[in-house]
Parts: C-alpha cells; structure tokens; sequence
C-alpha cells in the first residue's frame, strides 16, 4: 500500500516536470496564466456587450480553464512518453497501471485548482466579482472533484496519444466542446436537446453547477448530489481510459510494437 | 523584383500544401470557430445581435487563427526540423519567404468561412440580412489584416525560440483587442487606443457594418480606409523589424537564437 503510494506520488510529480522540461518561465506564464484570464475577458465582454452579466461568465471559464491542466496536461503526460520513447518502459514496467497513470493526474489537479483560483480573483479584480457569500469548505472541494473528473476526460484521451499522432486536435476538439456545451457560458437548458444530451455525459457541467451554488452561499448538502453526479461521470472517463490502455497494450503485445498508428 | 514574386510565389504554394493536411488547420478553422458559434447563437436566444456576434465572430477567430498558426507554430515546427536556417539563408529577404507562408494561411483562412456559414445555415442560426458586396469586402480585409498582424507577430518566431513560449497567449490576445466579437468601445480607455491601432479592429469593423441587425452597423468607408492605412504601417514595420533583423545575422554570421 504505501509503495503504490510513494509510486503514485513520484510518477505524478516526474511526469510534471517532464511536461515543462522544454518551457521557460515566460513560456509558462503565457500559458497558464495569460491564455485562462484571456478567455475569461473575452467571453465576460461578449456576455456585456450583449446585455448579460459577465460574472457567470467568469466562473465558468475560470472553472473550465483547468481543463488546460486536466485535457490537455494530463494528455500530454502521455504523449509525452512515447515523444521521449519512455513508453516501451513504462509498458514494460511490472507497477500497478492504475497508480501509474493514476499518478500522472495528480499534479494536474493541484496546478488545476490554482489556475481556477487564479481566474476568480481576476474576475473579482476586473470584473467585481462578488465572493463574498462562497462557501468556504464547500467551494474548493468542488474544484477538486471538478478537475479530477476533466482529467478523467484528458487520461481517455491521453490513451489515444498512444495510437495516433494528432492528439492535439483531440485535445483542442475536447476543450472547445466543454467551453461550448457544459454552462460555461450559458446556461445548460438554452442548448438544443441534442446538445443538452452530450453535456450530460461530460465532466464539468455538474461540477460546475456545483461551484456556481455553492460560491453563491450554498451549503455543501445543497450541492452534494452535483458533486455526486461529476464524480460518477468522472470515474466513467477513467473507468473508460483504463479499459482503454488495457487493450492497446494487448494490441501492442500481440503485434510487439508500440507503433500502432 | 521577379525573383522575389517568384520566392513569395512557391513560399505561398508549399505553405498552402502543408496547411491543407495539417490537422492545426482544421482545428484552427473549425473547431474553436463552431463552439463560438454556439455560445453567440445560444447565449442571448432570438437576439440579432447576439446571433451575429455567434456567426460572424466565430468567423473571424477562424480566420485569425489560421493566419497566426502560419505565423507562429509553423515557424517553430521549421525551427525544430532545421528548415528554419534556409529559409533565412535563401537569396531573397526573409520577408518576401514569411509574406509568402502567411499569405498561403490567409487563403486557407477563408474555410473559417465557408465552415461556419454552412453550419449556421444548415442549423438555422443565420436570418440575419446581410450586405453581401460589403461583407465579402470585409472579410478580404480582415484575412490581409490578419496577414499583416502575423507577419509582425512572426519576427518574434523567427528571431527567438523564446517566443514559442508565447503560444496561444497572443492568438488570444487578439481575439480580446480587436473587437471579434464584440464592439472595441466597451474596452477600458487605453486598451481601446490599442485596439484602434490594429488594422484588424477596423477590418472586423467592416464585417460588422455589412449585418443589419449587429448593434454597430455602420457607414464602412472610414473603417475600410483605416484597416488599409494601418495595414500597410503594419507590413512596413515588419519589413523594417525583418531588415534589422538579418543585419544582425550577418554581423553574428549566424541566423537567429
């Protein structure tokens, strides 16, 4: 138990710092921070222009802009391996896949709630933002749950790193897809059926409604079946990326290559 | 002259081949474009402006996205195969080769177009009574705008690796200062002087003035004249900002970090 702990651990904070190997702090900067309060000014000044009030708009980007970390971090985790040809490795590798993979989130999840955090005090900066009823347990829990369900969505995707080459349309497909559909911008109920129906099996629409509750002064108990929801849906993507890997690596072991697009 | 028309020419021929089986290109022109159109369409329902905020502002992030992917990733991508170096060393200014490439993505930008237009038409998300003469004016614009901004932006690209780390920051940038999908006057004072310094604010203008119902429908002489003029400093610039920059090469016998 405490190996798989200490593996969980180690390759989480490895496979983070092997994503930024390539970047400079300013490049950092520009991604983690600029382009989150970027999107949230954008689409808090198209709400104002159209009438609308920005603050909705600034927790839904602020909350959907960890999907950096959680989509496109946690894919590139992935990738990452088989760019540096450290995949054969880590098939080979007799540790749990769970905590291997599993551990490659948790710095994804950390770093996601301080861009989510990051985006809310601009918002309340920029854009008066009220926070002053938010529940103080409450409120981060949500994120927690919020972006550990987005990076369920960015490991079943990480798994297709490993077959195609394209994984950043994918990402991009999957980033664009939750700021559209999931109430990031307008609420959920305004979409067409077919839509609503897609943002119901994807992380963040519960999870977000769950932050938007409860940093409106809503108690936990209020918002516990939201959180329930985007836990369930969460574990689905892991669930999914876990089968997933299953059957690439019987793929992989029965043609003995990891070359398989 | 012929020399450098003919360089542009093929820089402008490769580019197009490349972009045309880049999956960057079909996210640039498609994906972000489509759940814009979303959000404007959905976001006030039954509201003019608000649905052409959705179709014409997703547009125009297309485009600009397109543009700046030849003017920014792609130079990275030469940087890190190593044909950076020979497009810098090839017997013609570094600007007639990147003229060339962003011209190729503003050509491909006009997918954004052709995209989002058939999905807002095929979803009913487009009554809106439109100038057609003046709305394909304005996108012609807004697409050699576009270019002009990117070349300036790609002198960063190409004189430092460093700038890689600017990544989407500035693609974003843009879509916040020049009024792509929202009127620039709502922007605070200073960030609205920089905004109007931007030829692709006024082109963006254009294309808003060809939509009757758009809240800043408006007489499109003085935009047109405006993105044209502050296109042209723009380009120079850039040539300028290129020049300099290739002296210093030459004096370092080496091109770029």
């Amino acid at each position: 138990m405490f190996d798989a702990a200490r593996l969980f651990v180690t390759v989480g904070w490895y496979s983070y710092k092997a994503l930024f190997i390539w970047l400079t702090p300013i490049g950092y900067v520009m991604s983690k921070v600029a382009v989150p309060l970027l999107q949230i000014t954008v689409f808090a000044l198209l709400a104002r222009s159209l009438g609308l009030e920005p603050g909705q708009r600034v927790i839904g980007n602020a909350v959907q802009s960890a999907a950096l970390n959680g989509v496109f971090g946690t894919m590139m985790a992935l990738h990452g391996e088989r760019n540096f040809h450290t995949l054969a490795f880590l098939i080979a590798s007799p540790a749990n896949r769970l905590v291997t993979f599993g551990g490659r989130i948790l710095a994804h999840v950390v770093d996601g709630m301080i861009v989510v955090l990051l985006g809310l005090t601009f918002g309340v900066i920029v854009f008066g933002l009220d926070l002053s009823h938010a529940n103080r347990v409450g409120t981060p829990l949500a994120f927690a749950v919020t972006v550990t369900a987005i990076s369920g969505l960015g490991l079943l995707l990480g798994s297709a790193a490993l077959v195609t080459r394209d994984i950043l349309l994918l990402g991009n497909v999957a980033y664009w897809t939750l700021v559209a559909l999931c109430g990031v911008n307008l609420p959920v109920d305004q979409l067409p059926e077919p839509l609503r129906m897609v943002a119901q099996v994807l992380p963040l629409t519960r999870g977000l409604q769950a932050v938007r509750l409860l940093l409106a002064g809503g108690s936990l108990a209020q918002a516990a079946p939201l959180l329930a929801g985007e836990l369930l849906v969460g574990a689905a993507y892991y669930a999914a990326a876990y089968v997933a890997f299953q059957a690439i690596e019987r793929v992989a072991a029965r043609r003995a290559t990891l070359e398989l697009d | 002259m012929a020399s450098w028309l003919r360089a542009g020419l093929w820089a402008t021929r490769a580019q197009l081949r490349q972009a045309t089986v880049s999956a960057g290109t079909f996210a640039g022109v498609a994906i972000a474009p489509l759940s814009i159109l979303i959000i404007g369409a959905f976001m006030l329902p039954g509201s003019p402006a608000g649905m052409a905020r959705g179709v014409f502002g997703s547009t125009l992030v297309g485009m600009w996205s397109t543009v700046f992917l030849a003017a920014s990733l792609d130079i990275s991508r030469e940087r890190t195969q190593e044909t950076l170096p020979l497009i810098i060393s090839a017997p013609v200014p570094t600007a007639v080769v990147l003229i060339g490439k962003i011209l190729g993505n503003a050509l491909v930008s006009f997918a954004a177009v052709a995209v989002v237009f058939t999905v807002a038409v095929l979803a009913g998300l487009f009554p809106l009574v439109v100038d057609a003469p003046l709305l394909v004016s304005g996108l012609v614009l807004f697409a050699v705008s576009s270019a002009t901004v990117g070349l300036l932006v790609s002198v960063a690209y190409v004189v430092t690796r460093a700038a890689t780390g600017l990544g989407n920051a500035l693609e974003m940038g843009v879509w916040v200062l020049c009024g792509l999908l929202y009127p620039v006057s709502i922007l605070p004072g200073p960030v609205e002087a920089l905004a109007r310094a931007l030829p692709m604010t006024w082109s963006a203008r254009v294309v808003y003035a060809a939509v009757q119902g758009a809240e800043d429908g408006e007489r499109a002489g003085t935009p047109v004249a405006l993105s044209l003029a502050l296109a042209a400093a723009t380009t120079l610039a850039a040539i300028l900002l290129y020049r300099l920059a290739e002296r210093r090469w030459r004096a370092a016998a080496e091109p770029h970090d």
